[in-house]
């Protein structure tokens, strides 16, 4: 008889090491990240059946701004993970929530532009849409801008850990802005 | 081998930061159960004065009218106020007292436990879902008192009735916004909680604790927080779109051409239908956030109560997750009647009866660990095995209802009530009583008194079969429900006492819960005291003291070496094997 003893190669809670510490809050991210793409997979299924329901559906246009959005948000995900990937150069990560800022800046700036051409939430449902789903995306970067800001402000033995799952969650709101921009405006 | 550790974050002392503000999942355990204690008071008044319109339709209650001046005005309660009440009644004792209760409650106080961490993953944010939650309370109460009356869409909020804002009728101004404020809140609140424990499951359990040396509370913990973290987005993405259809003027569930109250409506092109399937997409996975948690406390404490082993660990693990994935493609039988192509519905039917099966296999193990067993009726045990018993009546009659065929007579009748009662509130409830009586001497270190929860329990259980069994005669009869008076139409005429006898077993059932509150409140104080493990049980909450210290386990790191279900192995000292216990050789592979 022989004392079975299966232990995981898991290291229990008493190891709270820096970089087990790390994985714990990258997988609450994943979760998180889960539960957020579930929120805007119900956005998108709302959409997909409001737009089959057709007569009052006006395709609003574009407003170029967004152009420039986006090539602030990819900029700022791309220089985020050179930083993250090097640690050296502290400029990378101030170019990452600069361009984050710009985004933001510009979303408001698209809103003003539709707002001054008379597209109100009210208008059309493609109109609502685009102003919901970019009102729900801003407020997750805005927790994003939060989050970045975080790894300049962090003490050093936590700054790792921060970075490591605020670049997971930026990355998945710049690929989430793609996904919205190509719902939005690529399907009609 | 042992490994002394430092907890993660240091024990409070402060009033507000160890009992108010606190951190430590045993107390937002605590909490989460006061506020469902709380919640499910309010939601037995809203039912007591709705039994009082429906047995007595013409009878007026100048006590009650003095209370409530508008509900009550012209003397009998107005069919408005009744409407009010049954909204109420579902939202409050859906989310505050059936989501809350087992999920949040006793899974926030034991899964860290029970898997050999210290705390949640994430304190802070544990602490944030509590409140999270009850600012939603506060304001779902805030809605009940809201000017212009509390809202009558029902807990399913359908549209347009809930989006066209006060000319759809009284409470469906402030009170159906502050409703669905409240319910976007309480979204917020059940992801951080569902957040915690999946991390905490995988992250953080003890060493030794594999996945399959989980007891079954926590896999059904694990998998309702699974169920909750993909649901209530879902939910809250068709609050967001409902909440803009009433303030922000948009169509998202308004159809066109709408007259009501001789006033046109200006919208167009939104679906009623839209927010169903959004709701039901919640709402169906939403019935086994409150169920799941029962099934593995019944698991649990049968094993336990039987000195044997669950059978057939691994297919109940199985079977959870299947009830739990099949909940997801479910959705559609709440919409047989909405004129769904016959081949949807077809595959709703069809998948909501595969339910059936893990189901099955859930109940027959459940017979299966009791036979033969060396029973102790104890509350705890006398609660689950009334679970088993309101698992199966609820659960066959589900069966009838998945059928479209017969779901078209029985649809919005009684017949539902009585169906959905029994399963998700009765047997979920159940499951919460058992938990109670199993898990209050871990918590405060008392035992709560047998001779009084058994006298509870015999009252709640002919109770309850005497309240929802006639319903279902109400409705095979065609008795509609959420009417609060239907003595115009003759064929239901004589269907007029059995409401009677159901509204007097209501007031007995729901008096005898004082009972159970006297016995709560007499056992904190007068309670025998309990030890460590009154109940010979082999979980890690069993190897702390009562109630366990703040980091759970002291300095000693725990250690898992068997299964969670070792109960009479052949060859042992004693008829239990601590989850814990390193000596005790391991028989069974």
């Amino acid at each position: 008889m022989t004392l079975i003893v299966e232990l995981p190669a898991r290291p229990g809670r008493g190891d709270s090491s820096p970089s087990v510490r790390t994985s714990t809050s990258l997988m609450g991210m994943k979760l998180a990240l889960a539960g957020i793409g579930m929120l805007f997979t119900a956005f998108t299924s709302a959409y997909v059946v409001r737009h089959a329901l057709d007569p009052d559906w006006h395709a609003i246009r574009m407003p170029r701004i967004l152009v420039a959005n986006t090539l602030a948000l990819v900029i700022s995900s791309l220089s985020l993970e050179v930083y993250r990937r090097s640690r050296e150069e502290r400029l990378w990560l101030v170019l990452a929530q600069g361009m984050g800022v710009l985004f933001v800046a510009g979303q408001v700036a698209a809103w003003r532009q539709l707002l001054a051409h008379g597209v109100y939430l009210s208008n059309n449902p493609h109109a609502a849409f685009f102003y919901v789903l970019t009102a729900a995306h801003g407020l997750h970067i805005l927790g994003g801008l939060f989050a970045l800001g975080g790894v300049t402000l962090v003490a050093e033995a936590r700054r790792t850990r921060w970075l490591e799952v605020a670049s997971l969650y930026w990355h998945f709101m710049g690929a989430l802005w793609l996904y919205l921009l190509y719902l939005l405006f690529g399907m009609n | 081998m042992e490994v002394h550790v430092a907890a993660h974050h240091e024990a409070p002392t402060g009033f507000i930061r160890k009992y108010v503000f606190s951190m430590d999942h045993k107390v937002i355990g605590i909490q989460y159960l006061s506020l469902a204690m709380a919640a499910v008071t309010v939601g037995m008044i809203l039912s007591v004065l709705m039994r009082l319109r429906l047995a007595w339709p013409t009878e007026k209650w100048p006590m009650l009218a003095h209370i409530f001046p508008e509900g009550f005005a012209g003397g009998p309660m107005t069919p408005e106020f009744y409407l009010a009440m049954l909204t109420m009644h579902g939202t409050i004792m859906v989310f505050f007292v059936l989501t809350t209760a087992p999920l949040s409650g006793f899974g926030n106080y034991f899964l860290p436990i029970q898997v050999g961490a210290r705390d949640m993953a994430f304190p802070f944010m544990n602490m944030m879902s509590f409140w999270v939650t009850f600012v939603s309370f506060v304001v779902m109460l805030m809605a009940l008192f809201a000017v212009g009356g509390a809202p009558i869409a029902g807990w399913t909020a359908y549209t347009p009735l809930s989006a066209v804002g006060v000319i759809g009728g009284p409470g469906l101004g402030t009170g159906q916004t502050l409703w669905i404020i409240s319910i976007a809140i309480f979204c917020a609140g059940s992801l951080l909680t569902a957040l915690n424990f999946l991390t905490t499951v995988l992250n953080l359990r003890a060493r030794g604790m594999s996945l399959m040396r989980m007891p079954l509370t926590s896999w059904a913990w694990f998998t309702t927080a699974i169920l909750a973290l993909l649901a209530f987005p879902v939910l809250l993405a068709g609050g967001v779109l409902l909440l803009l259809d009433r303030v922000g003027g948009t169509s998202f569930f308004i159809p066109a051409g709408l007259v009501i109250s001789d006033r046109h409506l200006t919208n167009s092109g939104g679906s009623p239908l839209l927010w169903q399937h959004l709701f039901w997409f919640f709402g169906h996975p939403e019935v086994y956030i409150a169920i799941l948690p029962g099934m593995g406390v019944t698991s649990h404490i049968l094993s336990t109560f039987s000195r044997k082993p669950v059978f057939a660990y691994k297919a109940m693990v199985g079977a959870i997750f299947a009830i739990g994935f099949i909940s997801y493609v479910v959705w559609g039988h709440h919409m047989f009647m909405s004129g769904m192509s016959p081949y949807t519905s077809m595959a709703f039917s069809i998948t909501t009866m595969a339910v059936g099966v893990p189901s099955a296999i859930k109940t027959f193990n459940w017979l299966a660990t009791l036979w033969k067993g060396q029973i102790r009726f104890t509350c705890a045990m006398l609660f689950s095995l009334g679970f088993v018993s309101l698992f199966v009546t609820g659960g066959v009659t589900g069966m009838l209802l998945a059928q479209p065929a017969l779901d078209i007579f029985l649809h919005d009748t009684y017949f539902v009530v009585a169906h959905f009662h029994i399963i998700m509130g009765v047997a979920a409830i159940f499951g919460i009583f058992a938990g109670m009586y199993y898990w209050f001497p871990k918590m405060f270190g008392r035992l709560m008194h047998e001779g009084w929860g058994k006298v509870h329990f015999w009252f709640t259980l002919v109770g309850v079969y005497s309240i929802f069994m006639p319903m279902h005669f109400l409705g095979i009869e065609g008795h509609p429900r959420r009417y609060a008076q239907l003595t115009e139409f003759k064929y239901l005429l004589h269907l007029q006492p059995l409401h009677v006898f159901i509204s007097i077993a209501a007031f007995v059932t729901i008096t005898a819960q004082v009972i159970f509150f006297f016995n709560f409140f007499w056992s904190l104080k007068k309670g025998k005291p309990a030890g460590p493990n009154p109940w010979e049980s082999t979980s890690l909450e069993w190897s702390t003291p009562s109630p366990p210290p703040f980091d759970n386990f002291g300095p000693v790191e725990p250690v898992v070496h068997h299964g969670p279900y070792e109960y009479s192995v052949p060859g042992a000292a004693k008829d239990y094997i601590m989850q814990t216990d390193p000596a005790a050789e391991e028989v069974r592979p």
